[in-house]
């Protein structure tokens, strides 16, 4: 009777989500969907790790019901990839390996439940609903809350501060991002009291603000800095301004060059002389004063970097010279100087280029921690 | 005696790498693929990882120049254990003024240990050394909330000067504090959320299981070497030669080991 009552309150609440289903075996797959498609909205099948990862994106489901032991790309891995997209995704393990060294990392990296093989449609039903039970809850507290879009940015924060959650607190040092997570300790209209890393304490004092950054605010909060208490971690902040941060879309560290790197492009057969700004694996920044042209977005030329110095960069020196075809991504006017950014068409990776910014990333690194080496030793 | 609750209560946040880079080491997977990318995308973990692997304690006869060639050598466990010790020094303020120790002279001797555990201990046993780089770095964490308090309660000279003297450091510290420095150290892990069985490690309590006991027993060796008041000292040497000795380790090998890598 018990189970009845639960299949029709499961029903209920089912019926408003969708469900992504990975499997890669054919037979369970038929006998799970079925069951599934008497519940849920919607249902999606996948057959591998990375497969449920595609369908994932298209589909953006509210529940993953999965398998471990899959081709391609394994359960656990997959799911990682999932709540990297979406952090808060329910997700429930389908696996005939019920071991605890499974399950406590499948606990770690954020499954919701585990269902063991073979399959058990009570167990399912009791599982579904717990989870469904959970999300609905969440739902009620975010709609009171307000959607992303809607929401006023204070409220977030206040949020986020009440819910005792991490924020994202990010500096940079010439290019080098230097990211930490923090958590409000307390919040009183434009002022935050955050507590974070000594480190990123460091980063602050240098750059004199901080940008902070949370998956639940649509912009990144840019605020200065008021004060810092070193020996409590803590630092004070004002509110300045929200913003759209380029930096989370950048997928390569970019670093400001030295003096062991030129650069030219070519243009109709003629090489002009480039100053960079900075330089990423997968793209480039750069003045270039003596250039009569106009550029546009999606123009193609070659871009020549000349490693002066390859001793400091690699111990295999046959070559002091790449050239790699770019595109334009835009140009940009400052202060009467023309810059533009740059993509790279082709690259290859362990390149010299590869080997100077890492290098550089150490200098980079090393000159921040030795600029506040007192502060480090007191 | 100094309380240290208000301390404990303030201990700066922790990045969650930290606990995603345990998370890898401890997944028999073996996943190099996805380490390579946490530390590829962290300019701080490349340039740990890039500066020790061309030191002159750690290096190789040619640079190493991608952090990909440095895991390829050094392999997942210490590269991990190197990372997290880097992660966890960048997040709480050094400080051993109370025991009149510098950041540079810690941190040489502090790897001047590491090579001495892998150079020492053979990879047959290599469960010993993997699991001993993150509990050494970590246990002097409770001296460094010591020598904070002692400051705040102006007692660092009395501290210091008692220091001089004392026979026994870990008593003068429970005189101090009422607990040892890795007690201490303990109990920020536990504050932080750190895996019990590192956390145990740290406390250095006792545990039937033989591996758990083989590494305690290193652990102490270790500690005896890296002693605060005077690391890798001609006393020292001969203290920890002779616990090996008492404990089965290769005493000799460690005897010529720590004479070559102290001069």
């Amino acid at each position: 009777m018990e189970n009845m009552e639960n299949i029709v309150r499961l029903k209920e609440i089912a019926q408003n989500y969708t469900i992504l289903f990975v499997e890669d075996s054919k037979a369970l797959q038929k006998q799970v969907v079925k069951f599934l498609q008497k519940l849920f909205k919607e249902v999606h099948v996948a057959s591998d790790g990375e497969e449920g990862i595609e369908k994932f994106k298209e589909y953006n489901p509210n529940v993953v019901l999965t398998d471990l032991t899959m081709p391609k790309l394994n359960g656990h891995d997959m799911i990682r990839a999932i709540k990297k997209i979406e952090p808060d995704i329910e997700i429930v393990i389908l696996s005939a390996h019920s071991d605890p060294d499974t399950l406590m990392k499948s606990f770690h990296i954020g499954v919701s439940d585990f269902i063991a093989k073979p399959v058990n449609a009570s167990k399912m039903i009791n599982v579904f609903l717990k989870v469904l039970s959970t999300l609905a809850r969440n739902e009620k507290k975010l709609e009171a809350f307000g959607n992303k879009a809607q929401r006023n940015d204070s409220d977030t924060l206040d949020f986020i501060f009440k819910n005792s959650m991490d924020i994202d607190i990010v500096n940079h040092y010439r290019g080098v991002p230097l990211i930490n997570r923090g958590k409000i300790v307390s919040l009183n209209k434009d002022e935050i009291i955050l507590r974070t890393t000594y480190f990123q304490l460091l980063a602050i004092k240098y750059e004199n603000m901080a940008v902070l950054d949370s998956s639940l605010i649509n912009e990144d909060i840019k605020c200065s800095l008021l004060d810092i208490n070193f020996e409590n971690y803590e630092v004070i902040l004002k509110k300045e301004e929200f913003f759209k941060s380029a930096y989370k879309n950048r997928e390569e560290i970019r670093v400001e060059t030295d003096n062991d790197i030129r650069a030219f492009i070519e243009i109709k057969g003629e090489r002009h002389f480039v100053e960079i700004i900075d330089i990423s694996t997968k793209a480039v920044l750069f003045s270039y004063p003596s250039i009569d042209e106009e550029f546009k977005r999606n123009d193609s030329f070659k871009l020549i970097l000349v490693f002066d110095n390859l001793k400091k960069i690699t111990s295999d020196y046959t070559t002091k010279a790449i050239e790699i075809n770019v595109s334009v991504y835009k140009t940009v006017q400052k202060n009467e100087e023309n810059f533009l950014v740059v993509f790279f068409k082709d690259f290859k990776t362990n390149s010299l280029l590869h080997k100077y910014i890492f290098n550089r990333e150490v200098e980079l690194v090393e000159e921040f921690k030795s600029k506040f080496q007192d502060s480090l030793k007191d | 005696m100094i309380i240290l609750d208000d301390k404990l209560s303030k201990l700066p946040i922790l990045p969650q790498k930290i606990f995603d880079l345990l998370l890898l080491k401890d997944d028999q997977n073996y996943d190099s693929q996805k380490l390579l990318n946490i530390i590829e995308n962290d300019a701080i973990l490349t340039a740990r990882l890039l500066t020790l692997s061309n030191s002159k304690l750690f290096g190789f006869n040619n640079k190493i120049e991608t952090p990909q060639k440095a895991l390829n050598l050094y392999g997942m466990n210490f590269t991990i254990s190197i990372l997290v010790c880097e992660l966890i020094g960048n997040s709480i303020k050094f400080d051993l003024d109370a025991y009149n120790v510098d950041f540079e002279s810690y941190h040489k001797n502090l790897e001047l240990t590491y090579k001495l555990l892998y150079d020492w201990i053979s990879d047959k046993d290599a469960f010993l050394k993997e699991d001993l780089i993150i509990p050494l770095y970590v246990s002097n964490l409770g001296r460094f909330l010591f020598t904070q308090a002692l400051k705040e309660e102006n007692k660092l000279e009395d501290f210091s000067n008692s220091l001089v003297f004392c026979k026994n450091i870990i008593s003068l510290e429970k005189n101090f504090f009422g607990y040892t420095y890795y007690e201490m150290s303990a109990i920020i892990l536990h504050k932080w959320g750190f895996d019990k069985r590192l956390i145990k490690l740290v406390a250095r309590s006792k545990d039937n299981n033989y591996e758990y006991t083989r590494k305690l027993e290193l652990l102490k060796i270790l500690d005896i070497l890296l002693n605060i008041k005077e690391p890798f000292s001609k006393k020292n040497k001969l203290i920890a030669i002779a616990e090996a000795k008492k404990n089965g380790f290769d005493f000799s090998k460690l005897e010529n080991l720590s004479d070559k890598l102290s001069l």
